[in-house]
């Protein structure tokens, strides 16, 4: 009777410690977070943090492994050279200081479909990791909110 | 006092009739061009700026649209064109100024035009004294020597419209007809880059696929 009421609890906790493990995972904090930018709602998904403006323009982060493990100027070469060879044209570039470490920033204009676009790509180096910053809107809008994303990779910081 | 001025006349004399001639006919075989390319957040009003802006400095514009405006304007301009953009709301992403020296093209048309006008006269010579038949053969020969004087004539009056009239094209986007596509980088992290993987990947991104 002992052991049947022993097998019924273990059950019965089994969907429990399920429950309990999704919300923790919901809840978690992501791996690199910042201030958002003035005016920009903020969210969480799929342990992402990211933020919109009012006419969409996005911006996120995330937290990636610094392999092999270079420093900042030997990823700011390498992104670059990568972004360029992609047919991205250079708008602005430039290097900014986080709690965690030095940053580097691209500012990219794209094509999305008869428009054009501003792609911001931003990376701090902490160690092993990288924190990447990525935002992207419509050239006219963006410009609007430019210095409030670049004051925000101030804020970066990975955990 | 004598030799003196005769010295000085001389000099005069060379750098009249020998050296301004030919320091004038080098500034006058460049053609000067610009391909520009600049991000505005108001294409419409920039392209009528700019075709407004080439009127007032003695150019004119040969097209016009929201995304590319051609100019034609006095080469000393060009720099000019640079300058007016940076003072607009305009960044300028691409500037390609380049000339062309056409001394030896426009050398080769004017002597081209000499030698079958000279042509032209001697068989107008023949003509007074021919036969019937060779009066035909002497009018093919006219017609053929006009046209050809004509076809040299107009692409010598191009050649001169363009070392007069800079060639400027502003593309005022940078919108391409291809869209930038990444190649494999060696480095994992890097070859998840991109504007459009970005959209895709990011909550709410998903409206702009």
């Amino acid at each position: 009777m002992m052991r049947l009421k022993r097998r019924v609890g273990a059950v019965s906790t089994v969907p429990a410690v399920i429950v309990v493990l999704f919300a923790l995972a919901s809840c978690t904090t992501p791996a690199v977070v910042f201030d958002v930018p003035e005016g920009f709602a903020r969210y969480v998904e799929d342990g992402r943090q990211a933020a919109i403006s009012p006419e969409g323009v996005l911006v996120s982060a995330y937290r990636t492994e610094n392999k092999p493990e270079q420093s900042i100027s030997f990823w700011t070469e390498a992104v670059e050279l990568q972004l360029t060879q992609a047919g991205y044209l250079l708008l602005a570039e430039g290097e900014f200081a986080t709690p965690d470490g030095d940053g580097h920033f691209f500012e990219w204009m794209a094509p999305l479909g008869e428009e054009d676009w501003v792609y911001l790509t931003a990376f701090c180096v902490d160690g092993g990791s990288i924190g990447v910053v990525e935002a992207a809107g419509p050239y006219d809008i963006y410009n609007r909110y430019r210095e409030r994303i670049r004051e925000s990779l101030r804020t970066v910081t990975i955990r | 006092m004598i030799r003196r001025t005769v010295r000085r006349l001389t000099l005069i004399f060379i750098l009249l009739f020998i050296v301004l001639p030919s320091v004038a006919s080098q500034g006058d075989s460049l053609a000067a061009s610009a391909e520009i390319l600049a991000v505005t957040t108001d294409r419409a009003v920039l392209a009528r700026t700019l075709a407004d802006w080439a009127e007032e400095r003695g150019g004119y514009y040969t097209y016009r649209s929201e995304t590319e405006v051609h100019l034609r304007i006095p080469p000393r301009q060009v720099y000019a064109v640079r300058a007016f953009l940076e003072t607009s709301d305009a960044e300028i992403l691409r500037y390609n100024p380049s000339t062309v020296d056409y001394r030896q093209q426009i050398a080769d048309a004017e002597a081209a035009i000499t030698a079958r006008t000279e042509a032209l006269e001697r068989v107008l010579r023949y003509l007074e004294g021919a036969t019937i038949s060779a009066t035909l053969a002497f009018e093919r020969e006219l017609r053929s020597l006009n046209q050809e004087i004509e076809e040299y004539t107009g692409y010598l009056r191009r050649l001169r419209n363009d070392v007069r009239y800079a060639r400027v094209r502003v593309v005022l986007s940078g919108y391409e007809e291809t869209m930038p596509y990444l190649r494999q980088s060696s480095f994992e992290w890097i070859n998840d880059l991109g504007m459009y993987s970005f959209l895709e990947s990011v909550p709410g991104g998903g409206r702009y696929r």
